[in-house]
């Protein structure tokens, strides 16, 4: 009778070991890529959860561009297939979920890693292992790394860019100038503050930085502090919850006196809709190409293509335009360097990627005018890519530009 | 400073309600309800929402005491009222199960971005000297001191407030004396629920509508509550406060991430050095 | 909990085969890397989970800690790993430590509290961690996260993904093995002796905060091992996998499979991982799932689906009467030492509850404390085994003093008691009465979980002493029985013999007999006068003054918190005072039993 109640309790989990073993022993091992059949780009991103509505997007305009790929006869004669798997941003899940993928029959072609560099990060060693191309819109310099990451692409700009477009823009405005800068204090100071310094000072203007907790309710203490130093202009960023506190907080500071620029975190919410006009006086966020509005006759087939294709022309969009163009892009991108290479091979596409002869339209790819070289695997911004002006409100999802 | 101080009451406030929740359920049901501060976000969101329909702030405020009091009780009903007579963590898991649960109802709807919750007052924020103070912030302070003192004295001068103290310590005692324990706990329970969801108006606009809101002010009522004492009606009015300004001052003093650390710090130096709080009660061990 | 002795070898063999089954299923071709990367996880969660079930589910303690301690394991792991050196044993080693201590220090609050504020406080903690990482982000990587973590090594051979997960069984399978044996042991029982009750705890010598702190360490160490595993198998850190959603999937986990549980926690765990993982349905409403599952399982099963399964298999077990039990057997020899309580005084906030009172009890007599409600009897009794401090006045044992100790010293110092409402937690009646002597002989958490000689030989003093003490209070015949589904009556004598168990020098009765029916108390007074007649010395508080006339030496009436007088039973009986104040009845009471 002891017995049998042992063999009960260590039984369970040596059957439920067994059959594991046996459910999988049906999933087959053996990696091999397919010659003729469709080219395949897996997604992993979140489609739910706290990022889902971004992850959505990029997915809509990721499918979006292979659509229209597809019904132009394909890339080099073959179809393009998508794979959508939901991570929640969580870069455990996605890993988890690129390996299941990667231990299936069918490898991926193209591997779009997710919205945040978090998870770029935690997949990307795998797909240099596993040599395969990885694209995601992040801004990390950590991915900017060849060594480590030969195969990865990112499609947006670094800060470093952004940052140094900002400080070009202060020096148009008469001088050297104190610029504070007001951010969070999470990853994103992290990536903001050091280029910030950088550039700032060699653009001639000096610096002093003022952070605040991510999940502060009160945040006029960080302007207060800012206009304290001195500053005639302020550099604010901030993602989340915290964007529309930001603009609170600079009102109540009585710091909308002085003029600000907002950085890539809050150019890609609609802040519009959390703020007042009284508390974004003087404020110029970073606009990139297609957060500022385009008229309808003024877009390019592809961005027309776009709206039409992820449902802009049906309702309002529950993101912002950019968003789905960044998805759009990656595909185009990808599609231009597998044209040129010939086949979907990673040394090849990379070496294509770095040496691309087409121009953004005829690649037909929406924001960044120069992309990669052998020195750098981000896109840079063309002199206009960047612009920093007063914004009244929303249409189409772009902002209006005051003025 | 003087802004900041304000500011920081303001906030205190808000913590101050969410700890007077606590202690009305914890005085006549010996429960604390996890999902107290999780009424007033979601408050916030219908708030937000009614007025984008264009409703007027009292209707806003009678669908909130409505839907207060409906989905207070269907919580009272699921993860309260069976457990009655189990020991202490059977409802701090449920309790916390049904906060869970309104997160997830809210970002069904709304993502992790804050919305802005429109003031039925006035908005225009007032020069003082050392900054500007919303007028949100004065009524936030009149209103829990209001709330605090007016629950105080009901709890310990009124008969309905005792004889609900009472039926909590001793229920064999109450049913003698004709008091009903079942339907006094379910009814300030309900209340309370009614209290967290109709200060949705009042706090929203300080705080804007966010999820995260949900753990952070259920925390922030629990230090209050530890700062107070477990209780009592008026330390959870001071000691909200207290945090408030605590807050405002270390984050104008120090580093920006020292501000959460910081309470967290008062947290737990008031339950190692002074466990009962500042208007609690001593208990001497007994078998 | 059951008694069933576990046979010695037939449960290391089965261990050991299935850890060969599931080590060898890779190489076997039967398991491909995308499963073992999620058995690892499993693993993983089930050994974060054993941590909470230890703080949780066995000493009743619920702490959210695990995620922060599972993070701290994670963070300083890949920290070793690329600044000192890329071993996967020393990053083991040295996580387990950083566990221990992490795991101690957040249950210090613990120790004063317990209950909400625990659970609150280390709920702040875990959301605490971002910020934490940021004030260290040299070392941390920050909110950015930690990336760079090398491919592990061990012992300069590198380890690929199978290898890792090889590691892992390994790891797992011997720390199950050595949570086991924490769990099925005297230690164990402690644990769930504290979650009935602290005062029970004390009252039988076990020092409360010794053994919650000893649970808190514990619960960290498994958590800190697994993020270990967890930074090797991501190459990255980021502080969000150590928050709040973790700490729910773990909380969840814990009760699935019944926080109680050892192989429970396997289940609850795989549900957890391979659950949510595989259905992208609950996407959105993967917190609300969370929320409802907590909410169900909260109300409807206390011991999770493994408690369901146990409960529906425990047959109905008959309640036997205390006219059942055997007549009490051997007689005991058990030298009792002299209790002298003088000058005695105590105030409750205003009330004074005693003034001045003192008596003296010898080896082999039985001093009833007797009077009207409120004259102090049981406050006395209180101050005597510690659980209040005395505002004046001694108690010594043998002229050593034990006032002013705590409640679990001076229970070691010999003073053992009974109730007035049986605290008995859920064990077998054997188990009860044995854990009267876990203060005795004791042995340390390393020769508890590793079965040393040393355990042993406590656990054979165990079970002999809870034989004969069952033997000589009838009880054998229920000795397998759950005690606390047992009648009010057996109920008290498994206290008693529980108290005894633990060869006490003196022994306190609070109100024995009250409640039980006249077969019962003569079972009881039998019992008592064994304990007399083998040398003890007995002190009863008893309303009953028919029983105290047959039992008790020498009477000792308190009233109004001053003791008015003493005498042998029969000239209490008469005593005038005692008569008006208290019996009543003019001519005394018949001696009863």
């Amino acid at each position: 009778m002891k017995s049998s109640r042992i063999l009960r309790r260590a039984v369970l989990p040596a059957v439920a070991a067994v059959v594991l073993s046996a459910l999988t022993a049906c999933g087959g091992v053996g990696a091999s890529s397919d010659d003729s059949g469709p080219y395949r780009i897996l997604d992993v991103g979140p489609q739910t959860g706290f990022s889902g509505a971004n992850g959505k997007a990029l997915d809509a305009g990721l499918r979006a561009a292979v659509d229209d790929l597809n019904r132009g006869g394909g890339l080099n004669g073959r179809q393009v297939e998508v794979v959508t798997k939901d991570d929640q941003t969580d870069p455990t899940k996605a890993v988890t979920l690129l390996r299941e993928e990667l231990s299936g029959r069918d490898q991926p072609d193209l591997v779009v890693t997710g919205v945040s560099s978090n998870e770029s990060l935690a997949m990307a060693p795998l797909l240099t292992r596993e040599k395969i191309i990885g694209m995601s819109n992040i801004s990390s310099p950590k991915l900017d790394d060849r060594e480590q990451f030969p195969y990865f692409f990112s499609t947006a700009i670094q800060q470093r860019d952004l940052m140094a477009a900002a400080a070009r823009f202060l020096g148009t405005q008469g001088g050297p100038k104190r610029v504070a800068l007001v951010v969070q204090d999470d990853a994103l100071r992290q990536a903001v503050e050091p280029v910030f310094t950088e550039q700032m000072a060699v653009a001639g203007h000096t610096t002093s930085v003022h952070p605040f907790a991510p999940d502060s309710l009160d945040i006029a203490p960080a302007f207060e502090a800012a206009k304290a130093a001195g500053a005639d202009w302020i550099y604010v960023d901030a993602v989340g919850a915290a964007v529309p506190r930001v603009f609170e907080g600079r009102l109540k500071a009585g710091a909308e006196t002085i003029p600000a620029i907002g950085g890539s975190g809050i150019g890609t919410t609609a802040f519009t809709d959390n703020s007042t006009p009284a508390q974004r006086a003087g404020f110029h966020p970073a606009l990139y190409p297609l957060t500022a509005y385009i008229a309808p006759e003024k877009r390019s087939p592809e961005l027309t293509t776009l709206f039409e294709r992820v449902g802009g022309n049906s309702g309002p969009l529950p993101m912002p335009i950019s968003i789905y163009a960044y998805g759009w892009d990656t595909v185009r991108i990808w599609a231009a360097g597998v044209r040129q290479a010939g086949s979907a091979d990673a040394e090849a596409v990379t070496k294509a990627l770095e040496n691309l002869r087409v121009s953004k339209q005829e690649g037909g790819w929406l924001m960044w005018s120069r992309l990669y070289g052998p020195n750098t695997h981000f896109p840079q911004p063309g002199p206009d890519d960047v612009i920093f002006k007063q914004v009244t409100g929303r249409q189409d999802t772009m902002f209006v530009t005051a003025g | 400073m003087f802004a900041s101080i304000v500011s920081g009451m303001a906030l205190g406030a808000v913590y101050a309600l969410v700890a007077v929740g606590y202690n009305l359920t914890w005085l006549t049901g010996k429960a604390i309800n996890f999902a107290q501060a999780g009424f007033a976000v979601a408050g916030m969101f219908l708030a937000v929402w009614c007025y984008g329909q264009g409703l007027s702030p009292v209707a806003v405020f009678a669908i909130l005491v409505a839907a207060g009091g409906l989905v207070a009780t269907v919580e009272y009903v699921v993860a309260l009222r069976p457990l009655r007579g189990r020991g202490e963590h059977a409802e701090l898991i449920t309790t916390l199960g049904f906060s869970t649960i309104i997160q997830g109802v809210i970002l069904l709807f709304v993502s992790d971005d804050a919305l802005r919750v429109p003031f039925f007052g006035p908005e225009q924020l007032i020069d003082v000297p050392g900054g500007r103070i919303a007028p949100v912030e004065l009524v936030l302070v009149a209103v829990a001191v209001v709330v605090g003192l007016g629950a105080h004295l009901w709890a310990t001068r009124t008969r309905s407030g005792l004889a609900a103290l009472a039926q909590s310590e001793d229920r064999d005692a109450a049913l003698v004396l004709g008091i009903r324990p079942e339907r006094i706990s379910f009814v300030v329970f309900v209340v309370s629920g009614v209290l967290g969801s109709v200060m949705a108006p009042l706090a929203g606009p300080k705080t804007f509508a966010a999820v995260a809101l949900v753990s952070l002010l259920a925390i922030k009522g629990f230090v209050v509550l530890a700062l107070g004492g477990v209780g009592s009606l008026l330390g959870a009015l001071v000691g909200g406060l207290a945090i408030g300004v605590v807050e405002a001052v270390v984050v104008r003093l120090t580093d920006a991430a020292f501000q959460n650390i910081a309470v967290f710090g008062i947290f737990i130096v008031t339950l190692l050095v002074r466990p009962r709080g500042l208007f609690g009660e001593r208990k001497e061990r007994y078998v | 909990m059951n008694a069933v002795r576990r046979s010695p070898v037939l449960l290391p063999v089965m261990w050991l085969a299935v850890t060969l089954v599931v080590l060898a299923a890779p190489y076997a071709g039967l398991l491909d890397e995308s499963w073992t990367h999620q058995l690892i996880l499993v693993a993983l969660l089930a050994l974060i989970v054993s941590g909470l079930n230890i703080s949780f589910g066995h000493a009743g303690e619920l702490s959210f800690a695990s995620a922060a301690m599972y993070g701290a394991g994670a963070y300083v792991s890949g920290y070793l790993a690329m600044e000192v050196l890329n071993d996967f044993a020393l990053a083991l080693v040295v996580s387990a430590v950083v566990g221990l201590l992490l795991g101690l220090l957040t249950g210090v609050p613990g120790l004063r509290l317990g209950g909400w504020m625990l659970a609150v406080a280390s709920f702040f903690l875990v959301l605490l961690v971002p910020d934490v990482v940021q004030i260290f982000s040299e070392q941390t990587g920050g909110n950015q996260g930690m990336s760079g973590i090398p491919l592990p090594e061990l012992f300069g051979f590198e380890l690929g993904d199978t290898g890792l997960y090889v590691v892992t069984v390994l790891v797992t399978s011997a720390w199950f093995a050595l949570f086991r044996n924490l769990v099925v042991s005297r230690l164990g029982r402690s644990l769930t002796v504290l979650r009935e009750s602290p005062v029970l705890a004390s009252s039988l010598g076990i020092s409360v905060f010794g053994l919650k702190l000893k649970a808190y360490a514990l619960s960290g160490l498994p958590a800190a091992m697994a993020g270990t595993i967890f930074a090797y198998l991501n190459g990255f850190n980021a502080p969000g996998s150590f928050g709040i959603e973790l700490t729910m999937a773990v909380l969840t986990a814990s009760i699935l499979g019944g926080s109680r549980s050892v192989y429970g926690v396997f289940l609850g765990a795989a549900v957890m991982q391979l659950g949510p993982m595989r259905t992208t349905a609950f996407g959105d409403y993967a917190l609300i799932a969370y929320g409802v599952l907590l909410v169900i399982v909260g109300v409807l099963i206390p011991g999770g689906i493994v408690g369901l399964v146990r409960r529906r298999r425990r047959t109905a077990q008959p309640a036997t009467t205390a006219a059942g039990q055997a007549e009490a057997t051997a007689r005991l020899t058990m030298p009792g030492r002299r209790l002298e309580v003088s000058g005695v005084s105590k105030d409750f906030g205003g009330v004074r509850a005693l003034t001045g009172a003192g008596f003296v009890a010898g080896p082999g007599e039985v001093v009833a404390l007797i009077g009207p409600n409120g004259s102090g009897k049981t406050t006395l009794l209180n101050l005597i085994s510690g659980f209040y401090r005395v505002d004046a006045g001694t108690v010594r044992l043998d002229g050593v003093t034990v006032s002013g100790r705590p409640a679990a010293a001076v229970a070691r110092a010999g003073v053992r008691r009974t109730f007035q409402t049986p605290l008995i937690p859920g064990m077998s009646v054997r188990e009860v009465v044995a854990s009267g002597r876990f203060s005795l002989d004791r042995a340390g958490i390393v020769a508890t979980v590793l079965r040393l000689p040393r355990y042993r030989r406590a656990l054979r003093r165990d079970r002999a002493a809870a034989d004969e003490m069952l033997a000589a209070a009838g009880l054998s015949g229920v000795a397998a029985h759950r005690a606390d589904a047992l009648p009010l009556g057996t109920r008290r004598v498994v206290e008693l013999a529980r108290a005894l168990a633990g060869e006490p020098a003196v022994l306190l009765l609070d109100e024995a007999a009250s409640g039980l029916d006249e077969k019962e108390v003569a079972a009881l007074a039998a019992l008592v006068r064994a304990v007399r007649d083998g040398g003890g010395t007995v002190v009863l508080v008893e309303h009953d003054f028919g029983l105290v006339r047959s039992l008790a030496d020498r009477v000792v009436v308190l009233s109004q918190g001053q003791v008015v007088t003493e005498g042998t039973p029969a000239e209490i009986a008469v005593h005038p005072e005692v008569l008006q104040h208290y019996l009543g009845a003019p001519g005394g009471v018949e001696a009863r039993a």
